[in-house]
C-alpha cells in the first residue's frame, strides 16, 4: 500500500504550533503572528470572519482508505459535511472553528497524515496524475520517487520558511508534460538506454506573470531528484526576494538573473550539497499487483451502466483491473458518501483510491465484478457520474463567496455552463478541458484550459460588473509546453451563452481536426473571437440589472470584502508589524513598561530574517543574541541591555537595529553580510512624466535601496530628463549605460558605485 | 530608519541632489533629533533652518519671554508675541515652516539638576544662550552624556563658534578653563550686538547640525571659528585636545555643576 510518512519533526512543529494557538486564544499572541503560525499548518481564514479552512497534504493525491475515512469524519464533526479536493490533490475542510484546530489536527496525524506546509510559503503538496503506477502508456511508475521525496521535504526545517511558496511536480506521460512544466520544478519521467531518469523543467508557474518553465536538466538519474530539488530550494531560500511577496515566486528571480546564472549556482549548490547531505533518494519498491487468472466474464450491462464505462471506466496496464473516475461536482462530496464508499472498498487489500489535481477521486485496482457493484453507490457521491465526462472535467477554483482573493463566483458560472450544457450532445466532445478561476491567480489552472476563464470587474456606464478574461488553446506543441492565450472578455451574464455556442462551433469543425488546439491554431481562435464579439455588449444598468448580478449570487456585484491574500501571511509582514509597534513606542514618553516594549520588539523584528520565530521576550533576547551580536552586526555593547530590568539604553539598541534593518535588501540579508556571487538585480522605475530636478531626485531613491554593483533601469522623456539625469548620475561616480531610445522616450541602465 | 515619502522626496529634493546628502542623508535627518538651548538671537536662524530641513525631533529649550528689545534680532518672534514664553512663540512660527517635525518644549532654564535629563535625548545639542555659565554648563554636560554639540557666542560685532565631540575633540573647557570673573568682561546690554550677526553665526551652527546628521563634510571640530563683521575677517584657528582638561581631560567630571557668572542678559 503507498502512502506517505510523517517525518518526527512534524510532531516538534505541532508542539510549537499549539503553544501559539494557546497563547493567541489567552490573548498573548497577536492576530498577525497567530495568522503566521497557522498558514504554513494550512489554516486559512475564509471570507466568513471566524470562520476557516483546513487543508491536508495529500501527495500525489494518495490516500489510505482509513485516512480518507478519517477526513470525512472531520468534515462532519468540525467542518461543514463535506471534504473538498483542491486542485493540487489535496483535501479541504471548510467552515472549521478556531476551537477545534488542535483536535483536527491530532486526528490527522494519528492516521499519518498533516497540514504542514499546506499553505504560507512553504514546499507545498507535490502533483503527480492520479493514475501513477496504473496508466497505460506511462515511462514508469513515479509513485515511490514522489513518496520519498515528500518525506525529505517534509522533515527539512528549511521547507517552511522560503521566499514563497515551492511547487513540485511529476509527470510520467506526454500528454501530461504541461504540469511538469507550469510549476517551480517539475520532473517529467523518462527511460533512456533502459535507465530509469527525470527531464527537469524549472521556474515554471502561473499567476502573476505566468510562465512556462525551463529545461534545466535533459535526464536527471532517478535518485537525484530530491539533491536537484534540494538546491533549487536553496537557491530560492537565498536569492528569492522576500520583500515584494508579488515578486517572490522562482520564476521571477529566474528574470532577474537570467537562466545561465541561475543553471551555474543550482549546480554548484548540488554539488556542494553532495558533499554535506543524505542526498540520495531512498526508493521503496511498491507490492505487484496479484495477476487475475480468471478470464473476465462479460455480463449484459444496462444502458446506463454502459454509458458510464464507456465515460469514466479506465482499463489499466495491469491486465484485468480497472480504474474509475469519479468526477465530483465542484470538487466537493459528502462526509456521508464518501463513509460509504469506503465501505464498499473496505475488503480491499490494494491500494484503491487517490484525488486528483482536477479535483475528482480516482478510483484503481478494481476488477470486473467490482465495478457493476460500484457504480449504484458513485452517484450518491456525486451528481455527475451520470453525466457526460466533459462536465466532471471542467476544473474551478473556490471563488469569491469563501476566497479572500476571489474576484468572481466562479462556482456559480460552473451552475451556469452545467445548467446551461444539460442538452447539449457532450459525449461528442468529452476531452476538452473548461477551466474557471476566480481571479487572475490561476487556482483553477485555467492557463492550461482548452478554454479557460479568469474572472476580472469590468465597468458599463461607470457600474461595475463581473465578468471573465477567456483564455483559450493550452497544449504542447513542438515538444514545448504553451499556455493558453487570451482572446477576449466575456461578461458572466453571458459565460453560459459563449460556452455552449463556443462547443457547438466546434463540434461542427471537430471532423476536420486532430483535437481541439489543432482547430485553436486553425480557425477555432478566429470562431471564438467572433462568439465573444457578439456578446460583447451589456445592457446599461438602469435597462437591465441581471449582468450587474454575479451568477448565483444574492446581491449587486461588489469588489467589497475582498481582502489582502492570506497565502504568504509571513515572515515580511511581522518584521513590518514589530518594526510599526516599535517606531511607535519609541515616539511615546518613556517608562518601564515601554522600555520592556521597546526590548521586545527591537530583539525580536529582525529574527524572521534569520528563519527565527521567538513567542516572548526571554527567547527574542536570546536568539537575537545569537544571531545579530554574536555575529557582528550590531555591537556587542548591548549585550548587558538584553537581561534583567530593561535601561534606557535599550532605545539605542532600538535605534541600532533600525538603521540594520535600513540596511536589508530583498534576500533579507544585510549589508556586509552579502553572500558570494551577488545578484545583480536590475529594477525598472517609470520616470516618464516626472520632470526636472525630480525624477534625479527619485533615481537616487531608488539607487539607495539597491546595494553597490546592483543595477536599476529608469525610462526618462526625451529633452531636458535625458540630458540631464544620466549625466548627473554619472557625475556621483554611478556607471551608466548608454541610453536606449525607446521611441518618445529612453531607457537607461545605471549601475550604482 | 524610514524611507521617504513621495511629498517628501519633492520638499527635500534639493538637498537629495546633493551627492554628499543624497537620499541616505535626508533620511538621517530625518530621523534626527537636535535640542536647540535658547530661542533666541542665534536660536531664531538655526531652528527656522533645522526645521526646514526636517529634522525628525527638535527640542527647545528657554525659560525667558520675548521682549520688546528682542525683536532687533531674535526672528522668530514679533510684536504680538511680547510677553509670551520664548518656546511658544517659537513653535507656533516653526510648525507653519514645517509641519511634520516634532517639537519637544522645554520652558525652563537649564541647571545642572534638569539639564542632563533632557540632552540624553538627543542626537545633537546647539549652544544659543547668552550666558558665559550656560555655555560651560552646556559644554560639561554634553561632555558627561557624550553628546555632539555647537558651541556658538557673539558680542558687538564678532562671532565664535566651537563643534565638540566629546573625548574625540577639544571641548569648550579645553580652550577656555572658566567663566571669566565677573565684571571683567562686558554684557551684552553694555556692550551691544549687530542683529545679523547673530545670524550669521547661527546659521553656521545649523550648517554644522545639518552636516553632523547627514554625514556630509568635517564638522569644526578641534578648531575654533571666530569672524569680525566689521572687517568681514574670518579666521579659524586650529586646537588640541587639553590632556587636562578639568572637564574631559584625564581627570575628568562625574558630576555637573552650576556656574555663577553671568556675561549677557539679552
Amino acid at each position: 500500500m503507498s502512502s506517505y510518512e510523517l517525518p518526527s519533526s512534524i510532531a516538534d512543529d505541532l508542539e510549537k504550533f499549539k503553544e501559539v494557538y494557546k497563547d493567541y486564544l489567552a490573548g498573548k499572541v497577536d492576530n498577525m503572528l497567530f495568522k503566521a503560525a497557522r498558514v504554513p499548518f494550512g489554516i486559512y481564514e475564509q471570507r466568513e470572519r471566524g470562520s476557516f479552512m483546513i487543508r491536508t497534504k495529500l501527495p500525489g493525491g494518495i490516500i489510505s482508505l482509513e485516512q480518507l475515512k478519517r477526513l470525512a469524519e472531520l468534515a462532519e464533526r468540525f467542518g461543514d459535511g463535506r471534504l473538498h479536493i483542491t486542485t493540487r490533490a489535496g483535501a479541504q475542510i471548510h467552515g472549521v472553528k478556531i476551537g477545534d484546530f488542535i483536535e483536527a489536527i491530532e486526528l490527522l496525524h494519528a492516521v499519518g497524515l498533516t497540514n504542514r506546509g499546506g499553505g504560507g510559503n512553504t514546499v507545498r503538496n507535490i502533483t503527480a496524475k492520479p493514475l501513477s503506477g496504473v496508466a497505460k502508456g506511462e515511462a514508469f511508475d513515479i509513485t515511490p520517487h514522489l513518496l520519498a521525496l515528500n518525506l525529505k521535504m517534509l522533515e527539512r526545517k528549511d521547507s517552511y520558511n522560503l521566499p514563497r511558496k515551492y511547487k513540485i511536480a511529476f509527470t510520467a506521460d506526454g500528454e501530461d508534460s504541461l504540469n511538469a512544466e507550469a510549476t517551480d520544478i517539475g520532473f517529467a519521467a523518462k527511460v533512456r538506454s533502459g535507465v530509469r531518469g527525470f527531464k527537469v523543467f524549472v521556474c515554471g508557474g502561473m499567476g502573476g506573470k505566468s510562465k512556462i518553465g525551463l529545461p534545466l536538466i535533459e535526464f536527471l538519474p532517478e535518485d537525484e531528484v530530491f539533491l536537484l530539488a534540494q538546491a533549487v530550494k536553496e537557491v530560492f531560500n537565498e536569492y528569492g526576494n522576500r520583500r515584494d511577496k508579488s515578486a517572490a515566486r522562482l520564476r521571477f528571480l529566474l528574470e532577474q538573473i537570467g537562466f545561465e546564472k541561475f543553471r551555474c549556482i543550482t549546480y554548484f549548490k548540488c554539488y556542494e550539497l553532495k558533499g554535506s547531505l543524505d542526498w540520495r533518494l531512498n526508493l521503496k519498491e511498491l507490492p505487484e499487483l496479484p495477476s487475475i487468472l480468471s478470464e473476465t466474464c462479460s455480463q449484459p450491462l444496462n444502458v446506463d451502466e454502459a454509458l458510464w464505462r464507456q465515460r469514466f471506466v479506465i482499463p489499466q496496464k495491469q491486465e484485468g483491473y480497472f480504474a474509475v473516475k469519479v468526477p465530483l461536482y465542484l470538487g466537493d462530496a459528502s462526509s456521508e458518501s464518501l463513509k460509504e464508499l469506503v465501505n464498499a472498498l473496505a475488503h480491499k487489500s490494494v491500494e484503491c483510491i487517490r484525488f486528483g489535481a482536477d479535483q475528482n477521486i480516482y478510483l484503481r485496482n478494481l476488477v470486473e465484478e467490482e465495478l457493476t457493484a460500484l457504480h449504484p453507490l458513485l452517484k450518491r457521491v456525486s451528481p455527475l457520474v451520470d453525466k457526460p465526462a466533459l462536465i466532471g472535467d471542467i476544473s474551478v477554483c473556490a471563488g469569491a463567496l469563501t476566497c479572500q482573493l476571489g474576484i468572481t463566483n466562479s462556482r456559480g458560472a460552473f451552475r451556469a455552463i452545467e445548467k446551461k450544457l444539460a442538452n447539449l450532445p457532450l459525449d461528442e466532445l468529452s476531452g476538452l478541458k473548461i477551466k474557471i478561476s476566480g481571479c487572475p491567480n490561476s487556482c483553477g489552472r485555467h492557463l492550461t484550459a482548452d478554454i479557460g476563464f479568469y474572472g476580472k470587474v469590468k465597468r458599463e456606464g461607470g457600474v461595475s460588473y463581473p465578468a471573465y478574461a477567456v483564455v483559450a488553446g493550452a497544449a504542447v506543441k513542438d515538444g514545448r509546453a504553451k499556455f493558453a492565450e487570451n482572446i477576449g472578455d466575456i461578461s458572466a451574464f453571458f459565460l453560459a451563452d459563449f460556452v455552449a455556442e463556443a462547443l457547438l462551433t466546434w463540434k461542427a469543425a471537430k471532423a476536420d481536426f486532430k483535437d481541439f488546439t489543432a482547430y485553436f491554431y486553425d480557425k477555432g481562435a478566429h470562431g471564438l473571437k467572433e462568439i465573444l464579439a457578439r456578446y460583447a455588449n451589456i445592457p446599461p444598468f438602469e435597462e437591465d440589472k441581471n449582468p450587474y448580478y454575479d451568477l448565483y449570487v444574492n446581491e449587486i456585484f461588489s469588489l467589497k470584502g475582498r481582502g489582502a491574500g492570506e497565502c504568504s501571511a509571513g515572515m515580511t509582514d511581522l518584521l513590518e508589524a514589530d518594526k510599526t509597534a516599535l517606531e511607535k513606542v519609541l515616539q511615546e514618553e518613556p517608562s518601564p513598561s515601554k522600555l520592556s516594549l521597546i526590548r521586545l520588539y527591537a530583539t525580536r523584528m529582525l529574527l524572521v530574517a534569520r528563519g527565527e520565530d521567538a513567542r516572548d521576550a526571554l527567547e527574542a533576547a536570546k536568539l537575537f543574541k545569537l544571531h545579530f551580536i554574536d555575529t557582528g552586526l550590531i555591537s556587542a555593547k548591548f549585550t548587558p541591555l538584553l537581561e534583567g530590568e530593561p535601561q534606557e539604553g535599550v532605545v539605542q539598541l532600538a535605534e541600532a537595529v533600525l538603521r540594520l534593518y535600513s540596511t536589508m535588501d530583498n534576500t533579507l540579508k544585510f549589508t556586509g553580510e552579502l553572500s558570494e556571487g551577488a545578484v545583480k538585480a536590475v529594477k525598472l522605475v517609470d520616470l516618464r512624466g516626472v520632470a526636472c530636478p525630480l525624477n534625479f531626485v527619485k533615481t537616487k531613491i531608488e539607487l539607495a535601496k539597491v546595494r553597490s554593483g546592483d543595477a536599476i533601469e529608469v525610462l526618462l522623456d526625451d529633452g531636458a530628463p535625458i540630458e540631464n539625469v544620466p549625466r548627473s548620475a554619472a557625475s556621483e561616480g554611478h556607471t551608466v549605460s548608454e541610453p536606449i531610445d525607446e521611441g518618445g522616450y529612453w531607457r537607461v541602465r545605471i549601475e550604482k558605485k | 530608519m524610514r524611507d521617504l515619502n513621495e511629498s517628501e522626496i519633492e520638499r527635500y529634493s534639493r538637498h537629495i541632489i546633493l551627492q554628499d546628502i543624497g537620499v541616505e542623508g535626508q533620511e538621517r535627518i530625518c530621523a534626527g533629533k537636535v535640542l536647540v538651548i535658547g530661542a533666541g538671537g542665534l536660536g531664531s536662524p538655526v531652528l527656522y533652518y533645522l526645521a526646514a530641513a526636517g529634522v525628525g525631533e527638535i527640542g527647545i529649550a528657554d525659560g525667558d519671554e520675548v521682549d520688546l528689545s528682542n525683536l532687533q534680532r531674535q526672528i522668530l518672534h514679533t510684536e504680538a508675541d511680547i510677553g509670551r514664553a520664548k518656546t511658544a512663540s517659537a513653535v507656533e512660527k516653526l510648525s507653519a515652516v514645517n509641519s511634520n517635525v516634532k517639537f519637544n518644549v522645554y520652558h525652563e532654564f537649564l541647571t545642572a539638576e534638569n539639564i542632563l535629563g533632557i540632552v540624553k535625548d538627543y542626537d545633537f545639542i546647539i549652544d544659543g544662550t547668552d550666558s558665559f555659565s550656560s555655555k560651560f554648563l552646556i559644554n560639561d554636560a554634553c561632555v558627561l552624556a557624550k553628546k555632539p554639540f555647537s558651541h556658538g557666542g557673539i558680542l558687538r560685532f564678532s562671532g565664535q563658534t566651537m563643534t565638540i565631540n566629546p573625548f574625540q575633540s577639544a571641548c569648550y573647557a579645553c580652550v577656555f578653563d572658566a567663566p571669566p570673573p565677573s565684571g571683567s568682561v562686558p554684557s551684552c546690554s553694555q556692550a551691544g550686538i549687530l542683529g545679523s550677526v547673530a545670524g550669521m553665526l547661527g546659521v553656521i551652527q545649523a550648517t554644522e547640525a545639518l552636516k553632523f546628521l547627514s554625514g556630509a563634510g568635517a564638522p569644526l571640530y578641534n578648531a575654533i571659528l571666530s569672524f569680525d563683521a566689521l572687517t568681514m575677517t574670518f579666521r579659524k584657528a586650529l586646537l588640541k585636545r587639553n590632556p587636562r582638561c578639568r572637564i574631559c581631560g584625564s581627570g575628568g567630571i562625574s558630576g555637573l555643576s552650576d556656574y555663577e557668572q553671568k556675561v549677557c542678559d539679552l
